[in-house]
Parts: C-alpha cells; sequence; structure tokens
C-alpha cells in the first residue's frame, strides 16, 4: 500500500504539481497552439488556459477537503455510489496508464532522434520503465523526494535556456496584441489547456498532507509556476521562430534551444542541456502518472499498491507502442490532452457539485491503510 | 542462500553478455564537418555536387617539431539529386562518419542558388537533426567549392576563415548582415525574400554585397553592390563602427566619420488601400579624418553642416537601396512587411500573398538624423 506513514509537507506538494505538469507537452505545445490560433499572441490563450487550469484546481482541493484524510479514489464511491465510484476510478486509471505510455513513447522519441540513433526504441523504453518502477516502489514519500531533487535542476537549466534564447527575441515578432480579435484566442485555450495535465496529484497528496489546509496554497504556488514557465516558453518561442516557422517544426522547442547562438563558441550545442531538462521532466511526469495509477489500482481493487504497480507495466509498454510513426504520436498526444479536460477537469466539478448538493460530509481523518 | 548466490552469478553473467553499446562514437574517430559547399554540376539541370570539408586533428594540433606535418582540413565532393542522399554518400568516399554538429558555413554557388529550391535545401538540411540551425549560408559568385580549397594565411582551415569573417558584426557595413539557416527558414517560412551575404573571389576571399533570394521561387534574383548593401544594412539598424566619407560643400574636401545606428524605424501608414511607410534613422559618429586646412572642429557651426550633409548622404543611398528593392528585385528585403503585419495582422493576412508587388509600389519616406559626437584629432595635419 505504498508507504506514507510520513506525511506530506506544503512545499513537496509544489514541486510535484510543478513536476507532473512540465512534461512532455512542452515540447510541442507552441506548435499545437499556434496552429489553432494562428496570430502571434497564441501565448495569451498559453496563460488564460493556466488560469482556467487554477480554477480548476480550487474546486478540486475544495472537494478533496470535504473528505480529510482520503484520496479521491476512496471518497469517490462515497459520492457517486460504489457502483459508478468504481467505473469512475478505473477509467482514471486507465487515463494515467494511458499518459504514462505517451509520456514512454515520447521519451523513446526524443533520445532516438537527438542522441541515441541506433540503440532500438524498445530497450530505451523498457529501461526507462524499469527505472521509474524501481523508485515508485516505495511509495509517495521517495518520490516526491525524488522530485525535490530534481526540481532546481530542472529550474536552472529551464531559466537558463530561455534566457540565452532571448538574445533573437524580436518584439516585433509576437506584435499585434488581439490582431485578429478575441475568439482564435478562446479556440487556443482549448488546446492549450491540454499542456496543464497532471496537476491531479493532489487528489492523492491532499489526503496526507501535513496541514491540509495549506493544500490550496501549494497548488497555487505550483500552478502558478508551472503558468509562468508554459507562457514564457510559448512567449519566446514565438518571438525568436515567428509563428509561420513554427508551424513547420516538428520539436518547436528544441529547435528554439537550437537556435542559441552566444559569441565567443564557448559552448556550441545547447541541444545538450535541453535534453537533460526534457528527460527529467519526462521521467517525473511518468513517475507520477505511475504512482497515481497503482494508487488508483490498489484503493478501488483489493490489489495490494506493490502488485498493481508491477501489474501495470506491460500495459504502459502496450500503449506506447501503439502509435505507428510520429504523426500518431502527436495524435494521441491530443487525445491524452483532450481526455485530460474531461477527467481533469469537469470530472472534479462534477463531484464536488454532487458532493455539495449530497452534503454527505463524514469527518474523521480514515486509517491510512 | 545458494538459491541466492546462483541468481547473483546469473545477472553478472548476463551483464557481461547481453551488455551493448549501439551508439558508441569515439571523438577522435568522427569526422567533423565544418562548411559545406553547393555547386552545380555541369550539364544537368537537377543535380549538384556537394563539398564538405572536414576537420583533420592532427594538423590542426600545434606541432611540437615545429613542422605541421599535414594539412587541416580535407575536402570531398559527391553529386547528386537528393540533399539527405548525397550527404549520406559522403560515407562510400570517407573513412569517418560525416558529422554535421559543427557545421559553420553554408556556401551556395551562384548556378546553383539560380537552379536549386533554395528553400527546400534549407528546409532538408534543417530536418537533419546534426544540423545547427545556426549555421551560416553564403552565396558565391564563382565557384563554391574552390572557396573551400584555398590555404588560409591565418586560420588553420578556410571554413575557420571565412566563419571569422562573417561573424565580425563591427567595422564595415558594404557586406550584408549575416544570415543563418535557422533565419533563412524563418524569412522563406512567412514568405519574405532574404538578403544573404555574398562572397566572391578576388586576390583573397572577399565578403562584400548581398544576394537577394526571392521568397516566392527560392531562387536567387541577384546581387546587391556594396553600396546598395549599406543603405541595406542602415535601414536593418545594422552598423556598429562603420564609417561614411562625403565632400565637404565649400571646399571639397574629404571627410570621414564613423557611423553607428542608435536608432530605427519603419512606421507603416495604411490608409484605405494604399500602404507607404515612414523610416526615421537615429545615428552618431565621430570626425575621423578631415582633410580640409580652413575648418575647425571645434566650430558647432561646421560640424552641424557636416551633420546635415550626412544625414542628406545617408537618405540618398537609402534611397538608392529602396529603388533597386523595389524596381530591380520586387524583393522586401528590409522586412517591411513586419512592420505592416504588426499593425493590422487582418490586412497583412489578406495581402500577404501579393505583398512584393505591393510593396515595389510603395511611398518611402526616409528621415535621417546624424550627430556628430566627437572628433579624434582637431586638425588632420
Amino acid at each position: 500500500m505504498g508507504n506514507h506513514k510520513d506525511t506530506v509537507t506544503s512545499r513537496q506538494v509544489t514541486i510535484a504539481v510543478f513536476s507532473l505538469v512540465i512534461g512532455a507537452g512542452i515540447l510541442t505545445v507552441s506548435r499545437e497552439v499556434v496552429d489553432t490560433v494562428q496570430t502571434p499572441d497564441a501565448w495569451i490563450s498559453v496563460l488564460l488556459a493556466g488560469l482556467l487550469t487554477m480554477i480548476a484546481g480550487a474546486m478540486s482541493v475544495i472537494l478533496c477537503n470535504r473528505y480529510p484524510g482520503r484520496t479521491i479514489f476512496q471518497f469517490s464511491k462515497e459520492v457517486v455510489g460504489p457502483v459508478i465510484g468504481t467505473v469512475a476510478n478505473t477509467i482514471a486509471i486507465l487515463y494515467f496508464i494511458f499518459i504514462a505510455g505517451f509520456e514512454t513513447r515520447i521519451l523513446s522519441e526524443i533520445v532516438s532522434t537527438y542522441l541515441l540513433h541506433r540503440t532500438p526504441e524498445k530497450v530505451l523504453m523498457i529501461t526507462f520503465i524499469w527505472v521509474a518502477t524501481y523508485q515508485a516502489i516505495g511509495g509517495i514519500n521517495p518520490i516526491l523526494k525524488a522530485f525535490e531533487i530534481y526540481f532546481p535542476i530542472v529550474i536552472v537549466l529551464l531559466v537558463g535556456i530561455l534566457l540565452l534564447s532571448m538574445r533573437k527575441f524580436e518584439i516585433i515578432n509576437i506584435l499585434p496584441f488581439f490582431g485578429n480579435g478575441i475568439t482564435p484566442l478562446l479556440k487556443g485555450v482549448g488546446s492549450s489547456l491540454t499542456i496543464y495535465a497532471g496537476y491531479e496529484i493532489i487528489f492523492v497528496t491532499t489526503a496526507w498532507m501535513e496541514k491540509p489546509k495549506d493544500a490550496m496554497k501549494s497548488l497555487f504556488k505550483g500552478l502558478i509556476l508551472t503558468t509562468v514557465i508554459n507562457t514564457a516558453v510559448v512567449l519566446i518561442t514565438i518571438g525568436v521562430m515567428s509563428i509561420d516557422e513554427i508551424k513547420n517544426l516538428a520539436w518547436p522547442t528544441s529547435s528554439l534551444v537550437a537556435e542559441i547562438d552566444l559569441p565567443g563558441g564557448f559552448i556550441e550545442n545547447y541541444k545538450l542541456f535541453f535534453i537533460i531538462i526534457w528527460m527529467i521532466s519526462i521521467y517525473t511526469t511518468f513517475l507520477g502518472v505511475q504512482y497515481l495509477a497503482a494508487v488508483g489500482i490498489s484503493q478501488t481493487f483489493p490489489v495490494k499498491y506493490r502488485n498493481a504497480l508491477f501489474a501495470i507495466l506491460p500495459f504502459i509498454y502496450l500503449v506506447a507502442l501503439v502509435p505507428h510513426d510520429l504523426g500518431e504520436v502527436f495524435i494521441m498526444g491530443s487525445a491524452v490532452g483532450y481526455t485530460w479536460l474531461g477527467i481533469g477537469l469537469v470530472v472534479p466539478m462534477l463531484f464536488l457539485v454532487i458532493s455539495l448538493i449530497r452534503g454527505n460530509k463524514k469527518g474523521g481523518r480514515a486509517k491510512q491503510k | 542462500m545458494k538459491a541466492k548466490k546462483i541468481t547473483a552469478f546469473t545477472l553478472i553473467i548476463i551483464m557481461f553478455t547481453c551488455a551493448a553499446c549501439w551508439d558508441r562514437h569515439e571523438v577522435e574517430e568522427l569526422g567533423l564537418v565544418v562548411a559545406m559547399a553547393v555547386d552545380k554540376e555541369s550539364g544537368s539541370d537537377d543535380k549538384f555536387t556537394m563539398t564538405t570539408q572536414f576537420v583533420n586533428p592532427n594538423g590542426v594540433r600545434e606541432p611540437e617539431t615545429g613542422f605541421k606535418d599535414s594539412k587541416a582540413y580535407f575536402n570531398l565532393s559527391r553529386s547528386g539529386e537528393s540533399i539527405f542522399e548525397t550527404l549520406q554518400d559522403f560515407d562510400i568516399v570517407s573513412s569517418r562518419i560525416p558529422n554535421f554538429e559543427h557545421l559553420n558555413i553554408i556556401v551556395i554557388s551562384q548556378e546553383a542558388a539560380k537552379s536549386i529550391d533554395v528553400y527546400r535545401f534549407v528546409h532538408t538540411l534543417l530536418a537533419f537533426w546534426e544540423v545547427p540551425r545556426n549555421a551560416y549560408v553564403l552565396i558565391s559568385e564563382s565557384e563554391a567549392r574552390s572557396l573551400l580549397s584555398r590555404e588560409p594565411e591565418l586560420e588553420h582551415m578556410p571554413a575557420f576563415e571565412i566563419d571569422r569573417m562573417v561573424t565580425t558584426e563591427t567595422g564595415t557595413s558594404k557586406k550584408q548582415f549575416k544570415r543563418s539557416l535557422g533565419d533563412l527558414a524563418k524569412d522563406f517560412a512567412a514568405g519574405s525574400s532574404v538578403a544573404v551575404q555574398k562572397v566572391s573571389f578576388e586576390e583573397s576571399i572577399a565578403l562584400k554585397g548581398a544576394a537577394i533570394i526571392c521568397g516566392k521561387e527560392y531562387k536567387l534574383l541577384g546581387f546587391l553592390d556594396e553600396r546598395e548593401t549599406e543603405g541595406l544594412n542602415w535601414l536593418n539598424g545594422n552598423a556598429v563602427l562603420s564609417s561614411i566619407s562625403i565632400e565637404e560643400k565649400e571646399s571639397g574636401n574629404v571627410i570621414n566619420t564613423t557611423l553607428n545606428i542608435k536608432k530605427h524605424k519603419i512606421e507603416p501608414k495604411i490608409k484605405d488601400d494604399r500602404i507607404s511607410f515612414k523610416v526615421s534613422i537615429i545615428a552618431e559618429g565621430d570626425i575621423t579624418e578631415n582633410w580640409s586646412e580652413t575648418s575647425d572642429v571645434m566650430e558647432s557651426e561646421f560640424l552641424r553642416g557636416i551633420e546635415v550633409q550626412i544625414s542628406d548622404e545617408m537618405e540618398k543611398r537609402i534611397y538608392d537601396t529602396l529603388d533597386a528593392l523595389q524596381k530591380k528585385f520586387k524583393a522586401d528585403v528590409a522586412y517591411f512587411w513586419k512592420t505592416v503585419r504588426s499593425t493590422d495582422f487582418r490586412l497583412w493576412e489578406e495581402i500577404k500573398d501579393d505583398w512584393d508587388d505591393i510593396f515595389s509600389e510603395a511611398d518611402i519616406e526616409v528621415n535621417v538624423d546624424f550627430h556628430i559626437r566627437g572628433f579624434h584629432n582637431r586638425t588632420s595635419r
């Protein structure tokens, strides 16, 4: 049942939200948003989507705080009844397995494109999955501690790379604001919402927080940080590459890094740092969703956490093998995003409304298994 | 206990037998490509010849014995119709696997730039993951590969010599500002024409003027001469420690000043369906040469006169450049289109396909404001 005798601190929750949300999506987000919006101010959509996610996140915390000490997998049966609750949990578990498979695939795509050309992708995937599993066996605390270790590395490298890219930033590329009205921006919110998938970790962590009242604050800190980073990535990519070029790029964020050109030739290849960041952030996302899936299974069905963790491995691997080519990987990415719109945004709101109507607030910190 | 030992032993055996290193590359075994030249194959319309310059690490190393034992580079050429295939074919003639991560310079010959689709070329190269987006593109007047085989005096290899020349941003504005593969891809993606550096071979390699590549057919349109290139650089605000000479009105003496562009602004004016532009440039400099015996640079009246004269001269040269761009080439390489896009996005979406025609008809007003900041000597003698 995972080792969560120790409680979770507020800072860990903030970092967990950041680590899960920043994942594979940020590699391609600029292209996806620009494709829908078609104007240079597409980054505003990303900002708006972040604000929307915060609203959804706030509702989720309110919901979780109504059932202190229990995770969503445990109290969902109480909110909507045992049958629907089990169905909802199963869907959520499948969704987490789906994301885990997608992240695995993206990782192997990037590593085989940029780093290891001849290493079979299957070897990359299997190694990746096993390493994450080894870490996840210990339960929530080792995972959150790993996030804490990676967090400063990712932030420093990411901010450094963004600042270096600013040398080629042209303000004229991001003007005008609202050049085509607000309608395309609103359309863009839909496709940019998808990169905020992952804050769902709070459905579980809130239950074990030292001070559950701080859940809201830590969630907001995490989401604000993510929104700033996501918006900055899109804004700078548009400013450097211009919208016309972004549409041509498979991995716009990676091309942004390739544009960095510092005089002096101190370091010529910044892609390396970029690959470090994205391998870590994809790893943390994978770790998080894999844990969520396993914990979901163990709390919905009579299966031990450890067994659940191993049982989902083949499914994650199979999902990762589904896309036939890179185009299908990207389609899978949007599918993940749109599924999240349902599971990450609509379901919590629905649950909250039902819970408020039924008013079944049974207090007390439930026994932790 | 025994079972555990057996397991451990088996695992160790597996570790050794299944270990694999698919992507092992020794640094000294890589064939680092630093420059590339593209020529048209004579007698064929579609075929082109690619020449790559490899680094020879033994030649670059400082010789301890006092003499260099081998050249620092070697060139290889292959011909083909497909870019990617030709690049791969270097494996046939090279003992080292070509690695393009340090590609700095791409020289395309005039002939090749007129016959092949430059955008397709840029795009294909960039799709090749190793090729950096900040490799610089040049158009050569003569055969491109011969530029790569001329032994340089100072640097180890021709690629480094050209790279140094390209990346120097201060000094003369008679050469076009550097343009990289990424810059070309961005401009072509927006349907814009591009001006890239022109390299020619005189007594040595010379970088002057600009080559204009059309944003519609992606082929070379022609060249701007040194003077027109100066005007273009000024229009784009690329002048640091450059200089300008004039003949003083009264005495006819030559006066030269340094030239730094401090501010440049292109303002579009959109009225009904007419688009006109107002270009304002603020520049400043020091007097470096003054052959006049009668005048004194300490006199502010004299200085004001020079300022007006230089401003007029700059305006004249910019108008000449604009004339060439609008009438001769019909190519907006000074990015007037960006100002239209950033002002009225909806209008831009409508007109962007006919932009070259609209640009060639547009009225452009240029205003240069030149200030003298100081002087290096009171008199020249």
